[in-house]
């Protein structure tokens, strides 16, 4: 501490607090996010409106809410690699019960319950049959994704009903904010006090620390993650909700180019460790935002997808070599 | 009787600080050709990171280091061990899934023309190697097939093929059973006679009496004393260890008998077979018994983590099988042996270790009061003299008595009935382990039943009211009260016949 204490001796308490704030992980994220938006707004004059926020925050929600259920499963030490495939199942579920019933509220409860489904079966996969989680859901990744292909012969399925209340839900704003950002901050307010604040978010931790200390240490390690399988299917399923109600169509390609890759990618770039037990829900947020900040400033430059993809790549790079820095000094705000 | 020969190694005023911590103010340190010199103190003195140090780990602050009267700086593992130093860590580090010969010679495997890796000079090189240490053993055979005192001499044959000069072994022998520590004895005197160095630490202290020449305590990251083991009273380490006497390091007073609480009825499972106990209210029952016997798997089945027949009740309630939930909702804890493998949260902080089991205790509609949470873990890292810079600190950056105290400390924080103790003192030294057998002997007068399993004899007879034996997972022979407790007979029942003939 004696070089900290050097900057701020004299200083109040606040400033303090936040020399110690800025040497956590989220403070770096946001500096990188901030640095981010700062860089296309010298380099991108169409950045500079308000707008095109409001915009993004209404494309990123389908993964940040999709985030939620990977960072909890990932904290415990479990991946789920399906989400991309999720988004199809429920898609085309929603629009494929709107027809035959000709009722909106079935469809998407249809289109939910298949979130639920998914995941009790990977929670039973993984905690009864004590398969890997990464395998598991890789094969699952490619068998949903076969069956929608399958069942919709790679035709999107038309609402034909023209629900336009369930289209309007992505487009509507709520004061200046958009619908489906709102959810997300909702969801995104809940899991956190629920991850920081319950013992259920501190069981979900000390899972990922050392399972078998959780064990022996009375907490329902099974029920547990089972219950983690269904909610990060359930976040994919509400993803796949809001990107239906985005084209209004069931589509049997939603979420195929690598969904699951991004929001993974956000995930570890916010700083949740591979090996689980580590990191925030406010890093995931934060790195999501980084990584869909970076790909619209790039959209909006009219950089060719190349770049994009190059410039993505490097921003983790940086993001990941931040947190080992991090790791080294870490210790100092322990106190 | 000074040397005119320089010494291995001479370490003057080294100091290291961590964010938080001084681990070491500046100490001295030498080691001699062909001598033991055993290095002691409390929980976090800086032993371990003394090694760290010297094994190119970590760097020291200030400080110099000298191999045979030369200065040199260790940047690496690579440069300590090109000073032909190794260091035998407590958690050992070889590769479980191969062989003990690529073990032994990993980083440095023979090799033939094309630099092809030469099978058949490894395998009988090896073989040479570990008969030298009283290992008649196939060099192909994997790591993971052998125990913790198997894996400790391919540890030293390790050494041995690098032709080290300094041996380093951090408490090497909290996994050892008797006959397993003399051969290890047996093998520190055979290298001592080929004029190695060993630099050895340990919290047993007959270990010292029994293998060092040489003893050097530290305190609090400074160093106390260096001084001819035989002139030395136990009583002075001690001393100088804690800086005060410990008086009574077994207080216990007789509490009342209570009701009966834990009834273990014909259990089985594991290599246990039909094993009965009970625990009354108000007393410390030990089951002793050597490595190997069962005794750490016993607390597993009647705490519910292993498949198990036969019967548990605490109460008269019965325990469902397979279920440590259960075990702890009616009232029973448990304390695991192996701290690193099923007790520790590496990656999170003290605060949360130590609350793991009791949060609940915190919360109030689900969600937890972090106020309550923190009053709770600042009164255990008292209790227990944990030393931390504080409660958020990450448990991985404590040292190994502290983490263990932590681990102890998680159970004191629920309300329990019965609390079992699987090896509750490894690693600590002698003043903690006062400080734990007193609140053993409180919880007791408060009306707990407390079970003691143990491998360590002084233990079990200092504490316990009651003694059973457990040999091969069976029960040897009828309780022994603690007056009638002796060490001869207690151990004579715990050896199996068998192992003298081999
Ligand atoms: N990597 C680290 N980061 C921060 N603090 C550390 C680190 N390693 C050790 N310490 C601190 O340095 C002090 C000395 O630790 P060390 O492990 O050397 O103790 P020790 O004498 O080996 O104790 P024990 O008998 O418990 O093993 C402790 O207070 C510990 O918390
Ligand atoms: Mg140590």
């Amino acid at each position: 501490m004696a070089v900290l204490g050097k900057g701020n001796s004299g200083n109040s308490v606040l400033a303090r607090g936040l020399a110690r704030w800025l040497l956590t992980r989220e403070a770096g994220l946001l500096i990188l996010l901030l640095a981010v938006v700062v860089l296309f707004w010298i380099l991108e004059p169409s950045t500079r409106q308000q707008r095109v926020y409001w915009d993004l925050l209404r494309e990123i929600s389908p993964n940040l809410i999709a985030a939620i259920g990977v960072t909890m499963l990932m904290l415990a030490g479990e991946f789920d690699l399906s989400i991309g495939s999720m988004l199809a199942v429920t898609s085309v579920t929603t629009v494929v019960v709107f027809n035959g019933t000709d009722s909106m509220w079935l469809g998407v409860i249809a289109g939910l319950a298949t979130g639920p489904i998914v995941g009790s079966i990977h929670g039973y996969l993984v905690t009864r049959q004590k398969m890997n989680s990464l395998v598991t859901t890789l094969g699952s990744l490619f068998a949903l994704r076969g069956m929608v292909y399958v069942y919709t012969n790679k035709t999107p399925i038309v609402d034909e009903n023209g629900f336009y209340d369930f289209q309007d839900a992505y487009y509507n704003n709520l004061g200046p904010a958009p619908l489906p950002f709102v959810l997300a901050i909702i969801l995104v307010a809940l899991s956190l006090i629920v991850l920081t604040q319950t013992e259920f978010g501190r069981n979900i931790y000390a899972i990922g620390g050392n399972e078998t200390a959780a064990r022996v240490s009375g907490i329902k390690v099974n029920l547990i993650k089972f219950i983690l399988f269904v909610i990060c299917a359930s976040s994919a399923a509400i993803s796949g909700m809001i990107l239906t109600m985005q084209t209004g169509t069931g589509y049997f390609d939603s979420g195929s180019s690598g969904f699951e890759l991004i929001v993974i990618a956000g995930v570890v770039l916010g700083g949740i460790a591979l090996s689980g037990g580590k990191g925030s829900l406010v890093g995931t947020v934060l790195g999501i935002l980084i990584l869909g900040m970076t790909a619209k400033g790039l959209r909006l430059m009219g950089v060719n997808t190349n770049m994009q993809l190059m410039v993505t790549g490097s921003i983790m790079i940086l993001a990941v070599f931040m947190h080992s820095f991090h790791d080294r000094i870490s210790i100092f705000r322990k106190r | 009787m000074p040397s005119v020969q320089k010494p291995l190694l001479q370490l003057t005023g080294i100091a290291k600080a961590f964010p938080g911590t001084k681990a070491l103010k500046g100490v001295d340190f030498s080691l001699r050709a062909g001598e033991v010199h055993a290095l002691i103190g409390e929980n976090g003195a800086g032993k371990s990171t003394l090694i760290k140090i010297i094994a190119g780990l970590y760097q020291q602050d200030a400080g110099t280091i000298e191999v045979e009267g030369k200065k040199v700086a260790f940047h690496s593992p690579a440069d300590s061990l090109e000073h032909r130093i190794k260091v035998v860590y407590q958690e050992l580090d070889l590769v479980p899934d191969l062989s003990i010969a690529e073990n032994v010679f990993l980083g440095n495997l023979p090799k033939k023309a094309l630099r092809a890796v030469d099978w058949q000079a490894l395998y009988s090189r090896t073989s040479e190697l570990l008969l030298d240490l009283g290992l008649d053993i196939d060099p192909e055979v994997p790591i993971s097939a052998l125990t913790v005192a198997q894996q400790q001499l391919v540890e030293i044959a390790r050494a041995l093929s690098r032709q080290a000069q300094i041996i380093i072994m951090d408490e090497p022998t909290s996994a050892l059973s008797q006959t397993e520590i003399e051969s290890l004895f047996a093998v520190i005197r055979r290298l001592q006679g080929r004029g190695v160095g060993v630099m050895y630490v340990s919290h047993k202290l007959d270990e010292i009496y029994a293998i060092a020449d040489r003893v050097t305590v530290f305190r609090d990251g400074e160093h106390i004393a260096t001084e001819a083991v035989a002139d030395t009273r136990h009583k002075d380490l001690v001393t100088w260890m804690v800086g005060r006497e410990v008086k009574d390091l077994y207080p216990r007073s007789p509490a009342v008998r209570g009701d009966v609480l834990l009834e273990v009825d014909s259990l089985s499972g594991g290599n246990i077979e039909n094993f009965s106990l009970n625990v009354h209210a108000g007393e410390i029952v030990a089951v002793f018994g050597l490595m190997g016997s069962g005794v750490h798997n016993l607390g597993r089945l009647i705490f519910g983590d292993m498949p198990r027949a036969g019967s548990v009740r605490l109460s008269g309630e019965e325990i469902q099988a397979q279920s440590p939930m259960d075990a702890i909702r009616k009232g029973l804890g448990f304390l695991t042996e192996n701290r690193k493998s099923d007790g520790l949260l590496l990656p999170l902080s003290v605060k949360d270790n130590i609350t793991l089991v009791s949060v609940n205790n915190y919360a109030n509609l689900m969600v937890i009061n972090g106020q309550e949470e923190r009053r709770a873990t600042t009164d255990i890292i008292k209790k227990l003299s944990i030393k931390t810079p504080g409660i958020a600190q990450r448990i991985r950056y404590l040292s190994g008595g502290n983490q263990q105290k932590s681990l102890v400390g998680r159970w004191l924080l629920e309300d329990l009935k019965v609390l079992m103790f699987s090896e509750p003192t490894r690693g600590i030294d002698v003043g903690s382990k006062a400080e734990i057998y007193r609140l053993m002997d409180d919880m007791a007068h408060q009306g707990m039943g407390i079970l003691v399993l143990s491998t360590e004899l002084p233990e079990v007879m200092g504490i316990a009211d009651r003694i059973i034996i457990i040999r091969q997972g069976k029960s040897a022979g009828r309780w022994i009260s603690r007056q009638e407790a002796n060490e001869q007979d207690l151990m004579t029942a715990a050896t199996v016949q068998m192992e003298k003939v081999i």
